[in-house]
């Protein structure tokens, strides 16, 4: 009698390509710790109190919502703790504890497990944690203050706000260099652009991010930006200041690109990246806001499922 | 496995393998004991033409059932042991027919005679055990006339070299083929389409000669009709329904032997793919199990590992190594558990991966939604379900191992089927 083994029976396709969400949420905490790093140096200790606070209580809120739910627990796959990251890396260093927390509660609980985990939230989970912190206790961004107890050997200040209160002389002296370099002030991993561009790129060649998001993004700050500068150059500052100071690098690179939030389709991404390029300089130039990043991006995740609704027409489709 | 390369930039390319001129057949013994399949369900209610213990020989052409017209063309003589029913995936049923073979058994000399009288759909159901022919292929329907015959000189799915090597050795009974099919069917226009290194190869059979360039999926059958055929297929309908019909190299091949030399078309051609992904090409008698041809070419497969009928990312995993070579069976892939991808019920995290692989154009971030709640008509109108031309590349880039592709089938059965019930009850 033949004896029957058991084999492991499933449908096609009988290979995959290795790619999974774990692998590039891992990838992008990778990239992003570039730019955290030179943040860290800068900063010192209390940054790292933060980040550690931040990663530590993203993971713990969605652990309990997994619990909560009953579901098999989702933090292994590194997004919870990315999350964590990200939002950590836009805070001054000197966010008070219970804000941190409070944040990130905000960002997991309601930014996205309220919607049924990763994949259901409409807008990126990072942001939604930054617009509630940045409403309702808006003193605590006040980079300047904040930092007012560091001792830099150079002379710093936060780009915008300066742009803002004091007007484009006040920031004449900035070099897209020292900018670049992370010599100004801000959160703690969104100062130093060559850090979080060299991260940016690296996802964009690995494939974890879409490049089409990023550079029309940039793009769209750019063009904004030279427009009203063209218009009255005394009043607004030029395309140099609004990509390299403030979120912009950090909202390009590492939060535009949040897949659940953002189109997949080629054109639709293309105008979702220029339409929060436009809107971010908008908020920066006419709007209260000092840094309009994350408000734009929100309110363009808002119209990512009606933009993302262009799209070639399927196969065989007659109508 | 194929896995995806370190500069990720652009979607995913598989490559379809091109026929090394230098590989060779081998051939397998024809076991003591073959098994053919009927497409037929078979209930023990049923009164059967043929019985446990009648002696059948190769070439004769068999009625199993009074009421259908299905023939049963064996490839060996000898005597009925057994009559089964068995079921495949997704409801398909089959009568099982096992036979014990009479070693030096004689043929049945008239099959070719009674092959080249048979015409419409007699001859259709002969050429339904013809090797290398699919479940649909029929040469003649009255309901979807064709105006042009598509001959493939290259599988669809990866890996499996059967009509590459087909249109490289047999060129001349591909001929012999064409000019039996162009007198059953009374249509003209044959193209033959195989890859750029086969070209001067396939002229020779004097009919027009496309190539298909070798990324996957332009040999699916739905792309041939669109992209080389020029015909527009509307979702939902087949190629026929656009005028095409597509028949496998190894198929007309078989046709003109049998129609040049009056033998049965008794073996078929298969592509054994290893678990290190190289391949052999061996020809077994039609019905051999499975296990013949392993134990044959020693490769070990175990507990918990997997056997493949088809290729790599449209073939159909089988639970049991006795499971006949069948007339489309064109390859048998066996895959070492460590390889076998993860499945998971996440959900989608809309990546986008699938939407920028599919061929078809498919929104597949926004079908799996309500593939996955089992809102199949919503699915199929508002989500392009049957633009869908069944590669199975959307699964298998999905970035949380989402079985895609079965959700698509499944909904695609489950419509199919209630539409037919509905039409049975209108
Ligand atoms: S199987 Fe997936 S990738 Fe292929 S055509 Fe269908 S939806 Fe598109
Ligand atoms: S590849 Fe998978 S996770 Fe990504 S959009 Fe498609 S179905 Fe969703």
């Amino acid at each position: 009698m033949h004896k029957q083994k058991k084999y492991i029976v499933s449908h096609a396709p009988f290979w995959h390509d290795g790619s999974s969400i774990t692998t590039k949420n891992y990838h992008i905490m990778l990239a992003a710790l570039i730019a955290l790093i030179a943040g860290l140096i800068q900063y010192g200790a209390p940054a790292l109190g933060v980040i550690s606070l931040s990663v530590a209580t993203a993971i713990f809120w969605e652990l309990i919502m997994n619990k909560i739910t009953k579901r098999t627990p989702t933090v292994g796959n590194g997004n919870a703790a990315l999350t964590g990251l990200l939002f950590a890396m836009m805070l001054p260093p000197t966010m008070p504890w219970w804000a941190v927390i409070t944040g990130t509660f905000v960002c997991v609980i309601i930014g996205k497990e309220i919607f049924g985990g990763l994949g259901g939230n409409p807008f990126n989970p990072v942001l939604v944690g930054m617009a509630i912190l940045m409403i309702a206790w808006k003193d605590l961004f006040d980079f300047d203050q904040a930092l007012i107890n560091y001792d830099f050997e150079y002379f710093v200040l936060y780009p915008l706000a300066a742009l803002k209160h004091f007007g484009v002389s006040s920031i004449e002296s900035l070099s897209a260099i020292d900018l670049l370099s992370g010599k100004q002030t801000g959160g703690i991993g969104t100062t130093c652009g060559f850090g979080l561009i060299l991260g940016g790129v690296y996802l964009i060649i690995r494939g974890f991010s879409r490049w089409e998001i990023t550079v029309s993004y940039l793009l769209g700050i750019c063009v904004t930006a030279f427009i009203f500068k063209m218009a009255d150059s005394t009043a607004y500052a030029g395309p140099v200041i609004h990509l390299f100071s403030g979120y912009t690098l950090f909202g390009a690179f590492f939060l535009a690109t949040e897949d659940s939030s953002s189109p997949v389709n080629f054109i639709p991404m293309l105008i979702y990246g220029a339409a929060i390029g436009i809107m971010t300089i908008l908020i920066r130039n006419i709007g209260v806001y000092v840094d309009g990043t994350v408000f734009a991006i929100l309110l363009i995740n808002l119209a990512n499922p009606i933009i993302d609704k262009i799209r070639p027409r399927a196969m065989g489709r007659t109508v | 496995m194929i896995k995806r390369s370190f500069i990720g930039l652009f979607p995913p390319v598989l490559q379809y393998e091109e026929l090394d001129i230098t590989k060779t057949v081998d051939s397998i013994k024809t076991p003591e004991s073959v098994i053919f399949f009927v497409d037929k369900e078979y209930s023990k209610k049923d009164s059967l033409l043929i019985q446990p213990g009648d002696k059948i020989s190769a070439g004769d052409i068999l009625s199993v059932f009074n009421d259908s017209e299905e023939v049963l063309v064996p490839s060996v003589t000898g005597e009925v042991t057994g009559i089964e029913a068995f079921s495949g995936n997704f409801g398909k049923n089959y009568t099982a027919v096992t036979v014990k073979t009479t070693s030096n058994g004689k043929v049945n000399k008239e099959f070719g005679k009674s092959f080249k009288k048979a015409s419409g759909n007699s001859l259709n159901q002969i050429i339904k055990n013809f090797p290398g022919v699919v479940s649909e292929t029929v040469l003649i329907n009255s309901d979807k006339p064709v105006d042009s015959i598509v001959i493939t000189g290259i599988d669809s799915d990866l890996l499996i070299l059967n009509n590459q090597y087909i249109i490289k050795n047999r060129i001349e009974e591909v001929k012999a083929g064409i000019s039996f099919i162009k007198k059953a069917t009374g249509i003209d226009n044959f193209t033959i389409v195989v890859p750029e290194s086969l070209a001067s190869e396939a002229q020779s059979a004097g009919v027009s000669v496309k190539t298909v360039e070798l990324t996957y999926p332009n040999a699916s059958h739905m792309l041939i009709t669109q992209n080389i055929m020029g015909r527009k297929v509307i979702a939902g309908k087949t190629t026929e329904d656009a005028g095409v019909k597509i028949i496998n190299a190894e198929t007309v091949a078989a046709i003109g032997a049998v129609s040049v030399k009056s033998g049965i078309p008794d073996s078929k051609l298969i592509t054994v793919i290893n678990k290190d992904g190289s391949t052999n090409l061996i020809s077994a008698t039609m019905g051999t199990p499975i296990n013949t041809i392993l134990s044959h070419l020693k490769i070990d497969v175990n507990e918990r590992d997997r056997i493949i009928t088809g290729g790599p990312l449209t073939g159909t995993a089988i639970y049991s190594d006795l499971h006949p070579v069948l007339p489309d069976t064109d390859a048998i892939m066996i895959q070492d558990r460590e390889d076998i991808p993860e499945i998971l019920d996440n959900s989608c995290i809309n990546c986008g991966e699938c939407v920028r692989i599919c061929p078809a154009n498919v929104p597949v971030n926004l079908l799996i939604r309500f593939l996955e709640n089992g809102e199949y008509d919503e699915a199929a109108d508002n989500y392009d379900l049957f633009s869908c031309i069944d590669c199975g590349l959307c699964a298998y880039v999905c970035q949380v191992k989402i079985p895609v592709f079965q959700y698509i089938k499944l909904a695609k059965h489950e419509l199919t089927r209630n539409n037919t019930v509905e039409a049975e009850n209108a």
